[in-house]
């Protein structure tokens, strides 16, 4: 009995045993997790599980073209699960759904290293956009020229424009382009956006308007996918402040709406090829061009502008002033064109300015050739050719003819037709000038040396001859001798050296000896004022020098204030 | 004294005798191209910088005369040497500016050399010079009437001397850096710039005719060159051709 329960439990854990990696093998699987019903303008999460396997990148997701996904990374994780550790992959994307109906994502077909794994497809019904509680909703409408399907040529520029109305309160709105495959971005225009208000019905409705400059390319039926705008609206719980959020702001304060637009459907058709220009400069829409002359009437030598405006809707990249012919004895130099692009009243409108400075080369009147350009015109569906004709320009007699015959040291040659060349086409044409020296700055060019060297020798020369050439001014040293004794002089000195100071200030006057100064010399060599306070200063200075009397310490004070100013009116 | 004078003398006459065969030379060329010869125009304007006439007018001419040729990259290499010379030639920028733009790698000009003061973009480096020893002499004289007459304007003279010092140096310093660091001309019409001195260097990036590159080292027969954005790579000398106006000018 024993040896029979033996058995039976071998066989058993043999039985576990060779079927254990049966038991715990799983193979890999993949599915599509997403909200089954969304609204129109929603934006959800679509998840793609791999259990027990990986795949290398992204993995392709097709959906119809009622849900716009985008890629937002992967995660894994492991579960342990009947003695074993399951591996999960999820590649998550977000997805916007723009369009009413029924939506299909998937099958998702995985190539695995067990083999090709298939995600089942997933149904999502989309809604139509529940109304706003005031019962408008917000709305967000795409359009070319004001409509939604239209018909362009090649090469025509056009401006895209979005509209959206708001009934609710807006904080902030971004948008997300659409794939304007097809299109070329203008690159000299930039979107415009302008915010106003209507009113309807006596309710206040916000515009946000968004104009997108394009040009078509891409010849064929095309289809401009929804645009997205992503709008804040306040919430109601801004109304009460809300809570302070972690990250600084306050939490709840508003509330994200996606938007999407309607598709514009562009047909984009060729040029035609017949009545095509040989010239063609590729330009599409309705220009109009305007041609002066700064100047009609001008010396030889003179130079002339020529100002070419070419303007209207459409863009006008590409398209040039023409040469003048060879043979035409007029020098001729283009500046830059100008090209200036804008969206105005919904339309492209562009405007080029060409200026051509024009030098005649010969006198009398000079014929320059009209000017042309070709457009193709959208509307009346035809090539156009604009020629506009330039005025006579009057060459008189000028300074310039003289200057080029001296450029011409031979002699008879003067400059003919072949020497005129256009910088627009050409290069600029020979330097004649004679100025032929070296121009390169080297140690053996003797200029430099002698600018500085003569100048040098003579400052030089000055220096060591200077004391004997220089003339001698005794009457200035003099008072240059005054002022310093005048400027180490004070009240404490004594009368007997303050004199020699007033006598010579007042000699100085009259450029005389200190000896030469009595009564009758300050009367006649000082002014008024000056002359009667010096006599009294006389006087009292005799009298200390002939009757021993002294001068109080106020009275050396003022004498010497009066020797100074008489000696700040001495000029050398 | 005398014989100073005597000696400048001399140079002047003998730098007139000089100008003038100059000049009939640079007839001789005018009249060539201006008959289609451009070879020959090109010979010419060739002979006259051999003969030490590194003038901004000849380079000028001898770049249109390869030009009309299709050599594009040595007139270019001609027309960046006048431009050195002649800095605000318009003629010389426009033509420069109509080559660069036919260029296929469309590099940012670079400018001579380093410029340290705004005034070196306008002045070649003998005209910085004379400029500045012009006002070195000026100064001189202002100190020598300060001695003779009026000192207060030995301060005047001092600040004039100084500040020709500065400009003469400054023109000096660009002189010897455009000797060390010259700029230059791809004169291939396609090179592979490498990593390294030698033909198994990693090829960096593509050059083409004309492309205006710094040269930034010399070894043997090899070019360090820099571009505009800071790339750096090694070329054969023979490819680049020195902006520098009185190198002499390279026969491809």
């Amino acid at each position: 009995m024993v040896g029979r329960i033996a058995k039976i439990v071998s066989a058993a854990a043999l039985i576990i045993v060779g079927l254990w990696p049966a038991l715990v093998w799983a193979a890999p699987t993949a599915r599509l997790e997403v909200a089954k019903t969304l609204q129109v303008g929603q934006s959800t999460e679509l998840r793609l599980v791999i259990v027990d396997g990986s795949t290398d990148g992204v993995p392709a997701v097709p959906a119809t073209s009622h849900l716009n996904l985008t890629y937002r990374g992967q995660s894994q994780s492991f579960v342990s699960r009947n003695f074993s550790t399951e591996r999960s992959v999820t590649h998550l994307f977000s997805v916007l759904a723009t369009k009413e109906g029924s939506a299909t994502v998937g099958p998702v077909t995985l190539q695995l290293s067990g083999g090709a794994v298939v995600a089942p497809a997933v149904t999502v019904n989309i809604a139509a956009r529940t109304v706003s509680p005031d019962g408008q909703g917000n709305a967000l409408s795409a359009s070319i020229d004001g409509q939604s399907d239209v018909s362009l040529w090649e090469g025509q520029a056009l401006v895209y424009t979005l509209n959206f109305r708001h009934t609710e309160q807006v904080a902030e709105v971004n948008w997300t382009p659409p794939d304007f495959s097809g299109f070329i971005e203008s690159s000299v225009v930039s979107p415009s956006q302008k915010d106003y208000t209507i009113s309807e019905d006596g309710k206040s409705v916000g515009i946000v308007e968004l104009a997108v400059p394009l040009i078509a390319s891409g010849v064929g039926l095309r289809e401009v996918p929804p645009a997205v705008f992503t709008v804040k609206h306040p919430s109601a719980r801004s109304s009460r402040g809300g809570w302070p959020s972690i990250f600084g702001g306050v939490a709840g304060r508003y509330r994200t709406e996606s938007v999407p637009s309607n598709t514009v459907t562009v047909n984009i058709r060729p040029l035609p090829s017949v009545d095509r220009p040989d010239d063609f400069s590729g330009a599409v829409g309705r220009f109009s061009v305007k041609a002066a002359l700064s100047e009609a009437r001008l010396a030889l030598g003179e130079t002339t502008t020529l100002t070419v405006v070419v303007e209207g809707e459409g863009a006008l990249q590409g398209i040039q002033l023409p040469a003048f012919p060879e043979d035409l004895a007029v020098r001729a130099y283009d500046d830059t064109p100008n090209v200036t692009s804008a969206i105005q009243d919904g339309q492209y409108r562009s405007r080029v300015v060409f200026k051509r400075a024009l030098v005649p080369g010969e006198e009398g009147v000079v014929q320059l050739p009209a000017v042309s350009f070709n457009w193709y015109d959208p509307v009346t569906a035809s090539y156009v050719e604009r020629v506009v004709d330039i005025d006579d320009v009057f060459v008189e007699p000028g300074e310039a003819s003289d200057l080029q015959v001296q450029s011409f040291r031979a002699g008879d040659e003067s400059l003919g037709p072949s020497d005129i060349e256009s910088l627009g086409e050409d290069i600029l044409p020979l330097h004649t000038e004679l100025d032929l020296g070296n121009q390169t700055l080297r140690a053996s060019d003797p200029l430099p040396w002698l600018m500085v060297g003569i100048p040098f020798l003579g400052f030089a020369g000055l220096l060591v001859l200077g004391p004997s050439t220089r003339t001698a001014d005794p009457r200035a040293e003099r008072i240059q001798a005054l002022r310093g004794a005048l400027r180490e002089a004070g009240p404490d000195k004594d009368v007997a050296l303050i004199e020699p100071l007033f006598r010579e200030a007042v000699v100085l006057r009259g450029n005389a000896q200190p000896a030469a100064v009595d009564r009758a010399f300050i009367e006649s060599h000082l002014l008024d004022d000056a002359a009667k306070e010096g006599v009294e200063w006389y006087a009292l200075l005799e009298q200390a020098r002939f009757g021993g009397g002294q001068l109080t310490a106020r009275q050396r004070v003022a004498l010497l204030d009066w020797i100074v100013n008489v000696a700040k009116g001495l000029k050398a | 004294m005398t014989a100073l004078v005597r000696l400048f003398a001399l140079w002047l006459v003998s730098t007139a005798a000089f100008a003038s065969s100059a000049g009939e030379l640079l007839y001789e060329g005018n009249a060539a191209y201006r008959s289609g010869e451009y070879t020959r125009a090109e010979s010419v304007y060739r002979a006259l910088l051999d003969d030490g006439v590194v003038n901004g007018h000849v380079l000028y001419n001898l770049g249109n005369s390869l030009y009309r040729q299709g050599r594009s990259s040595e007139a270019m290499l001609a027309w960046r040497r006048a431009q050195i010379l002649m800095p605000r030639d318009p003629d010389i920028q426009a033509n420069l500016a109509r080559a660069r733009d036919a260029t296929r790698d469309r590099l940012p000009a670079l400018s001579n050399s380093r410029a340290l003061f705004f005034w070196q973009q306008r002045l070649s480096p003998r005209e910085g010079a004379l400029t500045g020893a012009f006002l070195v002499g000026m100064g001189f004289v202002v100190l020598g009437a300060a001695r003779w007459r009026r000192k207060d304007w030995r301060l005047l003279g001092a600040s004039i001397s100084l500040v020709g010092g500065v400009v003469l140096m400054a023109a000096l310093d660009e002189a010897s850096s455009m000797s060390r660091a010259p700029s230059g001309i791809v004169l291939d019409a396609d090179v592979s710039v490498r990593s390294a001195v030698s033909a198994e260097g990693v090829a960096l990036f593509q050059l083409h005719a004309g492309a205006e590159v710094r040269v930034k080292e010399r070894t043997g027969e090899h070019v360090q060159i820099e571009l505009a954005d800071g790339r750096r790579g090694w070329l054969s000398a023979d490819s680049v051709g020195s902006v520098v106006p009185n190198a002499p000018f390279p026969v491809l």
